[in-house]
Order: structure tokens, then C-alpha cells, then sequence
């Protein structure tokens, strides 16, 4: 009787062993598609089912409600159990992963336990009827064709993105978390998203004073970051950056040293 | 017991019948009867390649952009509907058809932009996720919209799926949101077989549901309503499982109870709306219900409560009715607004619903005229376009007295019936709220719930209607109601949204959407690496989602001191009311975009609705209000992309104020 109740219960058994694959890829794999398809039970179906199968038991509800108390349910127990284990953990990776399998294991035990003995004369199930060809082959092809279509969208929004030319240029006080620094150190740098090489010029000068110029090289979707020599900068006074393309200035940043004196009374 | 599992008739219980009498060869097993599903699953694949050719033609403003978004959407909706009208189509081909209308259509809203989420709810919901996910913590503060950090249902799913998988919080909210929108479809289509009693009224409910203005993008974003939205119609779902006649088992009984707690305060954490709507529902449930009884009791009759609906908790002998889930949901959500969320749902919630009552009474009264339909500030739909809208919506008209009629005279039509037929009487009322600019995000916000009550409308009546004999005659008036469907869903569309807003393009000034830029991300991608984290910073709207979610910064709004902040922006000069607002507002940074010269906001406003010129504006910005932040000024310019400057206050709120008197 023990292993035709095991027979019975197999849907358990396997959302037992898929769980316990999910806990072991979330444990050793850092992400990748072969992950994401491995783990997306574990979010989306396996809590749910075993909590559907405690809540009701087989052939109480329809397989179609049983199909949406397991989705529903799945993202019920993430939502709860993040809300109540961030009061006392960090929600992160493991985290979820102990949440999602803790509730998955012990819910399939518990419906396990309550499928004991009940089975002395099951009715037989239906054998679940499989879908013709022609729908299997249609959904694959239905499926590839939204691919195509999310392929032909993509390629669309990267070509819109491709077609603004444009170099961004800036002068920025490094340090500082609170308050926006106007101290050296300061960074200068230059992105690149003109859809090419380009060869820039920059110029930095503080009150008509040189500090440096610099040649630039940079490939499209590069950037280019410098930290400027603290040694040659004086405590107060503009400094500009000026960025010269084909000779003549294409961007022009600057920051004023030392303007900060003592806060003013923010009334 | 056996209700819930009983389907209702023309479904498949004689096969499961002939299944339980020892029918167990395979030949025995039957195919389940599928229909048009191939054909339909081919045309729904084919109209997404349109739709998404479309948007390609139109980044592009190529001739044909929009005739092939038409025709991708027509060729989705249409033939969908026309087969869940079909009575020949058996129960498994319509649950798969309802679930690829849905899963289809969710898909239409990716094709707008599949590499990132425009703003503004979007990006709000993803910084709030970035929130969990950087700090290990809900409840983050989020300076794009107020109210999310009180709801962090989606964003804890979200971050669960992008820390286990790996993927970034874009893919993981696609998926979220697509596995909910599925499943919704699917929940739909039991619950209204369950009230009405018929696959094909289902079917045809739900086709009629997705006619609601906000199925297409705005209940198909990455937002908290689209996943409450599964969740209360779960809830409902089981409440009127709960509610039946039939008798049911003590575990039974407890299995539903803990399933309607634990969805309920899934919803009550995930969005204010829908638990207030479905709290509102379900407490007018439970009144006509008790009426019901009553009048039952006055009339002398001898209904009594059906043995079956009685259960018991300890002691007490309770009876089966909407009462329950009515407390149920209306306690939690007011519990969580009394203890978490109330101040920040009022923030965000207070102002759009004061908003719409005060321009319908200033309407009314004859303070304001009202606003010119289907028209932007800088944008209008064309005439036939309008016509479409107009036409659009007399079908759904047209539903409610018949259906009124139906439901309050027929005998048998129980509080259910009544509640949901008042609940389609609210669309008369939302429509009216489009004649004002305030009313009309309460009206598109009300419409997904309001829909719930036009959909079992349009399944009793159209479920109803006798179709013609002869094959032709019943195939013209299947078509015919297939192409109103259609007429309606293209119509709702053209209504829910402006032209600009329907399919991607090239940049416009303040329309969300077609605002992010390039520029506009690499300056976020700039904020987000050489800024510190949460500074505050004055910005245009569309930037400022951008670089509130992307770019970490804290977007100001409102005023201070009784002084607009966004005034800083729009002067043509720098005055002393402005640099009074970045003192003492400590604004940090100052985000300057050079293109808001080049024509109005689409959406009437440069920062917030409620800036100085906000919709009256009949000129964009100047040059010279874009260009007064010198140097010399007090202003930082420490980035600098063509289009976007960013310009750090330090020097204007730190130097030593001159004495007076000084020159």
C-alpha cells in the first residue's frame, strides 16, 4: 500500500525533487539560462502547488483552479514571507532561497502526511488527454514568431539608439557622499557615443592657466577618465574643461574652487 | 465538495465520466478538441510581427507606421473573438484562447520598448525593486512616486526571481508581470464561467474585458496593478466558491478560508486600488445579499439558508456569505492603511481623486469648461480616429440597461448578479469623468474594475442571444459581433491613449515615453557613478525618472515656502525667488535639458501638474530660461552631453551672502 501511495502521490514527490534541484542550482550556479529555466519553478509553481495540495486535497477543486491557486499562491508566499522575513533577516539570494524551499518542503510534507490512508480505493484518475500535433507545432511556430517580432523590435530601438551621435564631457569633484564636493581632487572624462572613433583634444584651464591638455582616442561606446594633478590646481578660481573636435570646441564644463566658504542659514 | 471540481454543463464532465468507468486504454483517452487554436495561435504570432514592424516604421516616421499597428492588434483581437463567440468551440479551446489574447497582447506592450521600461510608473516600481535589492530591505523611500514604498508585494517577487536567476530587474519584472497576465486571463474566464454557467459567456466576458482602456499598457507594465489585479480576481474567485450552496467538508471549508487570507493580504500589500475596489465590491455583495434574505424573511417565503453553506469555527455556527471575505479584505486594507501605508496612499491617491472632484464640480457649476476630448496639449487624434472612440463605446452602452434589466427583474438572479451590474453602471460615470483634465487618470484607473462588471454584462447578454439556424446567417452575425468586439478593444485604445503615446518614435518634449533619450540615459548612467546617492535634484519629469531610478538621485517637487521649485527652470532670468528655492529646498543639482525649447509638453506640463502654466501654456520654454545657470552664477556645470547639463549648486548655496549694502 506504501509504494501505491507513492505512486499516488508522485506529483509531490516530484515538487519535493525539483525544489531540491532548485535549492542546489541557486546554491551553485550565478545565473545563466540553463539557472533561470532551473529556478523559475521554484518562484512561480512549487510553493504554490504544495500549498494548493495541503488547502485541497486531490479532486476537490479542477485542475484549472488548481493552476491558478499555484501560480497565485507562489507569489503569495514570496510577497508574505519577504515581507515578514525582512523584519528580521536581509532579503537577498539565500534569503529567498531558504524561504521558498523551507515553505515548498515542508508544505509537501504536510500534504504527504495527510494523504496517508486515503488511499484504500481512489477512484482512477482520468489519464490527462495530450495536445494533437498540429497544436504543438502551432504554439512552437506562435512562439518563435513573437521571437521574431521581439527580435525585430529590439534591433528597431538599438538602430534609434545607434543614430544619436553625441560625446558627453565632464569636470566632477571626486569625494565626498553628503554634499557635492568643489574640491580637487577632480575628475575629467569623456564618453564617446558618436557611433564611431573619434580623435578629441581636451583642454583644462584654471583662470586662463593651463593645467593640461590631453589627446584623446576613443571608440564608440568608450570612455575615458582622468583624475587632474592636485599639485598643478590652485585653492580657488574656475577651472574649464574645454573638448575640441575637428578643431573647434564641441563641449565646455566647469567648476568654481573654494566658493565654499561656511553654509548659509537655509531660512 | 464535488461543486468545485463539477464543471458547469457543456464542458468535459461526460469524458471524465467515461474515464471513471474503467475507460483506461489510451485509444479511450480523448483528444482534447482545439479547434481554430493552431490557426489562431499562427495569426495572434503574426499580428505581433506587424505590430512590431509597425513601431519600427514609426521610430523611423516611415508612411505605414500606423496601419500596421492597427492591423497587428485588429488581427490579434479579432479572430480570438470571433472564435470565443463560436459555439462550436469546446471549453479547453477557449481557456487557451483567452490565455493567448492575454499573453499576446502583454507582449504588445513589450514590443513598445524591449531593452528598458519607460517612465514614469515603470521606472518607479523598478527603483523601488533596486531598493531590495541594494539595501536587503522594503519600504525605501521613493522620490518618483510616494506611494510605492507602502506596497513592496511586486518588488519583493521581482527581487526574489532577479536574486535567484541572475537576471536584471527589467527581464525578471517582464516575466513577473507576463506570468500574472497569463494567469489572470485564466482566472477571468473560471470566475465568470462560475457566475454565468458557460464556457462560451466566459469566453465572450473576457474578450470584452480586455475592451477595458488600461489592458493594453497600462495593466501590462511593470506596476503593482497588474499583479493585484491577479490577485483580487483570485480572491473573488474563491470568494464565490465560498458563497455556494453546496455542501462542504470542514477541510474543505478551512482549505478555502486560508486560501482567501493569505491572497488577501498578498493584495493588501501589492496595491491600495485594488483592495479598495475589491473591499467596496464585496461589502455591496454582502448588503444585497443580507437584503436579500430579508426581503425573503418579510415576504413570509421559507428560503432558508441552505444547510450546505453552514460551517462551523469552534462553537459558533456561521453561515457561507459574502460577509466574510467583505470583513476579511476591508480589515486588511484598513489595517494596513491605519498602520503602514496610510499617509503615503493619501500623498499619492488624495491628490488625483480631489483633483477630479473638484474640476467635475467646477464643471458642473459652470467654473471651467470642459477639456477637448481626444486632444493633448500638442497632439490630437484625427477625426476619424475619434469617430472610432465615439462608436467604440455605444456598444458598451448599450450593454447596461439590457443588462440591468435582466439581472434586477429575472427571479433568479442572486446578489452577485445585482452587484456586478452595478459595478458596470459605474462606466457611464467614468466616462463622464474624461470631460475634465483631472478626472481623466480616475477614469482610466477605474476602468479595469469597472470592465469586470461591463464583461458579465456582455456573457449573460451575448451568451444569451439566439443565433440564427441557417449556417451563413449565423456566421454574418458572429462576424458582425466579432468586428464591434474589435471596433470596441481598437476604440478603447484610441480613448486610453494619444497618438505619440500609442507607438514608439523619435524624441518629444514631456511625453514620458517618447522622452527617454540616449542622452538622457547616459546622463543617468553619469549621475549613477560620479553623484552621491539620494541628492536632490531639480529636473524635468522625464529626466527625472530617469535619473531618479537609473541615476539613484532624489527628484524635488512641490513647493517651498510657498514657492514652486519648478519655477526655477522657467524664467528667463535667474531671480532671488529661485536661488531662495535651491537654498533652502538644498538643492543639490540642477538638471537641465536644452531640448525643452523645441515645442510644449505633450503632457501639458515640463515638471509636475501642478507647476505655474501647467496646461495653459501656449509657448514652450525659451532659450535663454535654459541657458541662465553661468559659472559666475553660482552653478557648477560639471556635465555636459549637447542635450542634457547637469550643474551642481555648491557655490550657490555655500558662498557668504554679501553684506548689505555691498554693491
Amino acid at each position: 500500500m506504501a509504494g501505491k501511495g507513492a505512486v499516488r502521490s508522485i506529483d509531490l514527490l516530484l515538487t519535493a525533487f525539483v525544489a531540491l534541484i532548485g535549492v542546489v542550482v541557486a546554491l551553485v550556479s550565478d545565473g545563466g539560462t540553463l539557472a533561470t529555466v532551473a529556478l523559475l519553478p521554484l518562484v512561480f509553481v512549487l510553493p504554490g502547488y504544495a500549498l494548493s495540495a495541503v488547502l485541497f486535497p486531490p479532486r476537490t477543486i479542477g485542475d484549472d483552479l488548481r493552476l491558478v491557486l499555484t501560480v497565485v499562491l507562489s507569489l503569495a508566499v514570496i510577497a508574505l514571507g519577504g515581507l515578514l522575513l525582512h523584519l528580521v533577516a536581509v532579503l537577498e539570494r539565500g534569503t529567498f532561497v531558504g524561504l521558498l524551499a523551507a515553505v515548498t518542503l515542508a508544505a509537501t510534507a504536510i500534504a504527504l502526511k495527510g494523504r496517508q490512508g486515503k488511499w484504500n480505493d481512489p477512484p482512477p484518475r482520468p489519464r490527462r488527454p495530450h495536445p494533437p500535433i498540429a497544436v504543438t507545432l502551432a504554439l512552437a511556430a506562435a512562439i518563435g514568431l513573437a521571437g521574431v517580432a521581439i527580435a525585430i523590435a529590439s534591433a528597431g530601438a538599438h538602430r534609434q539608439i545607434d543614430e544619436a551621435h553625441f560625446t558627453s564631457l565632464w569636470l566632477v569633484p571626486q569625494g565626498g557622499t553628503r554634499l557635492p564636493p568643489d574640491e580637487p581632487p577632480l575628475l575629467v572624462g569623456i564618453a564617446n557615443q558618436q557611433g564611431k572613433t573619434v580623435d578629441y583634444r581636451l583642454t583644462v584651464r584654471q583662470e586662463g592657466t593651463e593645467i593640461g591638455t590631453w589627446r584623446v582616442r576613443l571608440g564608440d561606446g568608450r570612455e575615458w577618465e582622468i583624475a587632474l594633478p592636485v599639485e598643478h590646481l590652485s585653492p580657488a578660481g574656475t577651472l574649464v574643461a574645454s573638448l575640441h573636435r575637428f578643431g573647434r570646441i564641441v563641449r565646455r564644463v566647469g567648476v568654481r574652487l573654494g566658493a565654499q566658504t561656511s553654509p548659509s542659514t537655509n531660512g | 465538495m464535488a461543486d468545485l471540481v463539477a464543471p458547469p454543463a457543456g464542458s468535459r464532465a461526460p469524458r471524465v465520466a467515461r474515464a471513471r468507468a474503467g475507460h483506461r486504454r489510451r485509444s479511450s483517452v480523448p483528444r482534447p478538441r482545439l479547434g481554430a487554436l493552431p490557426l489562431l495561435l499562427l495569426t495572434a504570432g503574426a499580428g505581433l510581427v506587424m505590430i512590431a514592424l509597425g513601431n519600427n516604421a514609426a521610430r523611423q516616421q516611415q508612411a505605414g507606421a500606423e496601419l500596421l499597428f492597427w492591423a497587428g492588434l485588429a488581427v490579434i483581437y479579432g479572430p480570438i473573438a470571433f472564435r470565443l463567440l463560436s459555439p462550436s468551440a469546446s471549453r479547453t479551446e477557449r481557456i487557451s484562447l483567452v490565455v493567448t489574447m492575454g499573453t499576446a497582447l502583454f507582449l504588445v506592450k513589450v514590443l513598445y520598448n524591449p531593452l528598458q521600461y519607460p517612465p514614469f510608473d515603470e521606472l518607479a516600481t523598478w527603483r523601488q525593486t533596486h531598493g531590495v535589492l541594494t539595501t536587503g530591505h522594503l519600504f525605501s523611500s521613493n522620490p518618483i512616486a510616494a506611494g510605492y514604498p507602502a506596497f513592496p508585494g511586486l518588488e519583493t517577487i521581482t527581487a526574489a526571481l532577479s536574486e535567484l536567476s541572475g537576471l536584471n530587474i527589467f527581464h525578471a519584472g517582464i516575466i513577473v508581470i507576463g506570468v500574472a497576465r497569463a494567469t489572470l486571463m485564466l482566472t477571468l474566464f473560471l470566475l465568470l464561467e462560475k457566475i454565468v454557467g458557460s464556457a462560451r459567456a466566459a469566453g465572450i466576458g473576457v474578450a470584452v474585458y480586455a475592451c477595458n482602456p488600461s489592458f493594453l499598457y497600462f495593466d501590462a507594465q511593470f506596476g503593482h496593478e497588474s499583479l493585484a489585479l491577479l490577485l483580487g480576481g483570485t480572491l473573488l474567485l474563491l470568494a464565490v466558491d465560498w458563497v455556494k450552496p453546496a455542501r462542504l467538508s470542514p477541510r474543505l471549508t478551512t482549505g478555502l478560508l486560508a486560501a482567501m487570507v493569505v491572497v488577501a493580504c498578498a493584495m493588501t500589500i501589492t496595491h491600495h486600488m485594488t483592495s479598495y475596489a475589491l473591499s467596496a465590491f464585496l461589502v455591496c455583495w454582502a448588503i444585497l445579499a443580507a437584503l436579500e434574505s430579508r426581503r425573503w424573511k418579510i415576504r413570509g417565503e421559507k428560503r432558508s439558508v441552505p444547510s450546505g453553506r453552514r460551517f462551523s469555527i469552534g462553537s459558533r455556527r456561521l453561515v457561507r456569505s459574502p460577509t466574510l471575505p467583505a470583513v476579511l479584505v476591508t480589515a486588511l486594507a484598513g489595517g494596513w492603511f491605519v498602520f503602514v501605508g496610510g499617509g503615503q496612499t493619501t500623498q499619492e491617491l488624495g491628490s488625483v481623486f480631489s483633483g477630479a472632484a473638484d474640476s467635475v464640480i467646477r464643471l458642473i457649476f459652470g467654473g471651467s469648461g470642459p477639456k477637448t476630448l481626444f486632444q493633448g496639449s500638442a497632439q490630437s487624434n484625427s477625426k476619424l480616429a475619434q469617430a472610432l472612440a465615439f462608436a467604440s463605446v455605444i456598444p458598451l452602452l448599450a450593454l447596461i440597461p439590457w443588462g440591468l434589466w435582466k439581472t434586477w427583474r429575472a427571479t433568479d438572479a442572486g446578489a452577485l448578479w445585482r452587484s456586478l451590474s452595478l459595478v458596470a453602471l459605474l462606466y457611464p460615470i467614468t466616462l463622464g469623468l474624461r470631460l475634465t483634465l483631472s478626472g481623466t487618470e480616475t477614469s482610466q484607473r477605474a476602468s479595469e474594475f469597472v470592465f469586470v462588471g461591463l464583461a458579465f454584462l456582455a456573457a449573460l447578454l451575448i451568451d444569451g442571444l439566439q443565433l440564427p439556424k441557417r449556417a451563413l446567417a449565423r456566421t454574418a452575425m458572429l462576424v458582425a459581433l466579432a468586428g464591434v468586439a474589435t471596433l470596441t478593444f481598437c476604440g478603447a485604445f484610441i480613448i486610453s491613449a494619444l497618438p505619440d503615446a500609442r507607438q514608439p518614435g523619435p524624441y518629444l518634449v514631456g511625453a514620458d515615453a517618447r522622452s527617454v533619450s540616449p542622452q538622457g540615459m547616459a546622463a543617468a548612467r553619469f549621475a549613477s557613478t560620479h553623484l552621491p546617492t539620494e541628492s536632490r535634484t531639480l529636473v524635468d519629469r522625464s529626466n527625472g525618472t530617469l535619473l531618479g531610478s537609473y541615476g539613484g538621485l532624489d527628484q524635488i517637487l512641490g513647493s517651498i515656502h510657498g514657492i514652486p521649485v519648478a519655477r526655477v527652470l522657467f524664467g528667463r532670468r535667474f531671480e532671488l525667488a529661485d536661488e531662495k528655492v535651491i537654498r533652502n529646498d538644498a538643492i543639490a543639482y540642477v538638471v537641465i535639458d536644452q531640448r525643452l525649447h523645441r515645442e510644449l509638453p505633450n503632457l501639458g506640463f515640463y515638471v509636475e501638474p501642478g507647476e505655474p502654466g501647467a496646461y495653459t501654456r501656449t509657448k514652450p520654454l525659451s532659450r535663454a530660461a535654459l541657458r541662465k545657470f553661468p559659472v559666475d552664477g553660482g552653478f557648477n556645470r560639471i556635465y555636459s552631453n549637447g542635450a542634457i547639463s547637469i550643474y551642481a549648486t555648491t557655490p550657490l548655496r555655500y558662498r557668504r551672502r554679501a553684506p548689505a549694502g555691498t554693491p
